[in-house]
């Protein structure tokens, strides 16, 4: 029989969790509550529950700019971080390789220093190369932050391959890119896209480097901080909302995804 | 003509992990490398298959030179000691990967890998993905997926080196009995004495990546050449001894005999080389008296540890038929010990 004391272990761990789970989601709860009510004098009006709001952002041509902004940039510049992280981490592998670490300081730099500083650096760059801020800049710059995260999930990937299946695939006949389609890709694949869908959450909410390199472009989250310098608007709960909504099943894909599947070996 | 090195050798950097050696291979042989760790018999392999590249030598096949020859173009297959199976193809699609980038593909590529199969004994797992196989499954996939290829030479890295006791025994008939039945030439990997024997055609004793001896089993077994093989397989009476005359060798145990001394002259130190079981109790042309130390009983055979009386440093190793009634000498009795000088050999010391 257990007695009430080695319950309450448990019973502490449990109330630590839920205080920590309200302290991170209340935030989101209270936003979402606001952008579906009115609240006056610190009371709910429930009669004013409605969706009109979201009508609203829907119609709001520079958010909805914003959001298909952010979309474009999100989707080129996993695209290419997530083809580039790839190749890279094929390269990095290949026992031929040159310059290895110095490649990997390259790539991992961007993620490791403050975004302000990535941010400015590109800015600077652009500004030198007399590259026209805009569009094409944040794609740049998403990129180059990206890239690290998804070239570390493929070579990490790439490391746990059992280097006697390539051979295996050499031994019975298969050339370079043989090799490449039938053996590498099928074992890298969960982890390319593990790293797209992790580098599309950083994406979308990335607000520094977006706030150097955007010259007149609005991605969401600049939008949102240009609503917030003008005051709380519900509009802006409701397209905080949404934000966190999309980061949410994003961050739920990539933990469903990168869980590890144990396969049992019999003996 | 078969598969051939010549002087082949192989450094990384200064350490010379394998010595300049030669070996021929013929067609249709089971060969294997025997060796300890480190005794280069992984390197020879590798070599053969195209993963390591010679520092030196030349490596041909029906006399051709195929020293620089990639491993996807020799018509070598490899099974790897960790059996190297595609994990996200099925035994199906594992067995048929070398038809499929080799381009092979029709009805008759199709049934060379069904039957293939069924030699194995694996037709009924066909869609089964290698987590879901056992080793033994495993080990049987991976020379399935080698011989779909039809390669002239299977080399065998240490494949029955993850299997438990039982397992090995089953898997040493199997291999023996397929590579009689598609006929190729098997070229075989491991450290196990034992196994060695029992599935060679001839054998290839490494050590310190030299080659020590090439032989049959019963050759290399019994007509040891060097210090090193003739310790390598069980329990050898090994007695030192210095060469006295074309067949007598002088011994702290005494004079004795041997009939075969090629290669050794008179006056070197040498090892006189008794198999446990050459050695018999008993008077005869030479007669050794020794003291026993154990007998252990172990069902078919008794083996009996003893010392010479006249040097106790010098020990035995005899064995006797079992049976009910089979007399063994207790601790401490003293025997006299004797053997046919035919059945011993000299090794320079």
């Amino acid at each position: 029989m257990r007695s009430a004391g080695d319950r309450l272990p448990i019973w502490i761990t449990g109330l630590v969790t839920g205080l920590v789970f309200i302290l991170l989601y209340l935030p989101v709860f209270i936003s979402l509550l606001f952008s579906i009510v009115e609240i006056r004098q610190g009371k709910i009006l429930w009669e004013t529950l409605s969706f009109k709001h979201y009508v609203t952002l829907w119609s709001n041509p520079s958010v909805m700019g914003a959001l298909s902004n952010t979309a474009i940039v999100a989707l080129i510049s996993v695209v290419v971080a997530t083809v580039l992280a790839l190749v890279l981490a094929l390269y990095t592998e290949w026992e031929g390789a040159i310059g290895r670490r110095m490649l990997e300081l390259v790539i991992y730099l961007p993620f490791l220093l403050p975004p302000i500083v990535t941010g400015l650096a590109l800015l600077v760059a652009s500004a030198e190369l007399g590259l026209n801020r805009g569009l094409a800049t944040i794609v740049l710059g998403h990129a180059v932050f990206v890239l690290a995260v998804a070239y570390r999930l493929v070579l990490t990937r790439l490391q746990a391959l059992p280097h006697s299946l390539i051979e295996a695939s050499f031994d019975l006949g298969a050339g370079r890119f043989q090799t490449l389609r039938y053996v590498l890709l099928p074992h890298l694949a969960s982890a390319v896209m593990t790293g797209a869908v992790l580098a599309l959450t950083l994406s979308f909410d990335e607000t520094l480097i977006s706030t150097f390199v955007a010259g007149d472009q609005m991605t969401l989250p600049l939008r949102l901080w240009a609503m917030m310098r003008v005051g709380f608007s519900p509009e802006i709960n409701a397209l905080v909302t949404l934000v966190l909504l999309v980061s949410i099943i994003l961050a739920i894909i990539v933990a469903w995804r990168m869980k590890p599947r144990g396969q049992v070996e019999e003996g | 003509m078969g598969l051939e090195l010549r002087d082949v050798a192989k450094r990384y950097g200064p350490v010379e992990v394998l010595h300049p050696l030669s070996l021929a291979v013929a067609n249709g042989e089971f060969l294997t490398l025997l060796g300890p760790s480190g005794s280069g018999k992984t390197t020879v392999l590798r070599l053969m298959g195209g993963f390591t590249e010679a520092s030196g030598g030349q490596i041909l096949f029906e006399g051709q030179d195929i020293t620089m020859l990639a491993a996807n173009r020799r018509p070598f297959n490899t099974v790897f000691q960790d059996y190297a199976l595609f994990p996200h193809m099925t035994v199906l699609e594992n067995a048929g990967y070398g038809p499929l980038v080799q381009r092979r593909n029709g009805a008759k590529t199709a049934k060379l890998i069904d039957d293939t199969l069924e030699i194995v004994g694996l037709s009924a797992l066909r869609d089964r993905y290698p987590a879901q196989l056992s080793g033994g499954q495993k080990q049987r996939v991976a020379l399935a997926r080698a011989i779909v290829c039809e390669p002239k030479v299977i080399l065998l890295d240490e494949p029955l080196a993850a299997l438990d006791a039982t397992l090995r025994r089953q898997m040493q008939l199997f291999l023996k009995q397929i590579q009689r039945r598609i006929e190729t030439t098997f070229v075989f990997v491991t450290h196990d004495q034992d196994e060695a024997i029992t599935m060679s055609d001839r054998i290839v004793v490494m050590s310190q990546g030299r080659i020590e001896q090439v032989g049959t089993p019963k050759d290399i077994y019994f007509k040891p050449r060097t210090r090193f093989v003739a310790g390598f397989f069980g329990d050898n009476n090994l007695i030192p001894g210095v060469l006295a005359g074309p067949d007598r060798l002088q011994t702290t145990a005494g004079e004795l005999l041997c009939t075969d001394t090629s290669g050794i002259r008179t006056g070197q130190d040498v090892l006189l080389c008794i198999r446990p079981e050459s050695l018999k109790l008993g008077q005869g042309p030479v007669t050794i008296r020794a003291e026993v130390e154990e007998a252990i009983f172990g069902g078919a055979m008794t083996k009996l540890i003893l010392h010479a009386v006249a040097d106790r440093s010098v020990k035995l190793d005899l064995r006797l038929a079992g049976g009910q009634r089979a007399e063994t000498p207790n601790p401490g009795d003293m025997v006299s010990l004797t053997y046919d000088p035919a059945d011993a050999v000299v090794v320079s010391r």
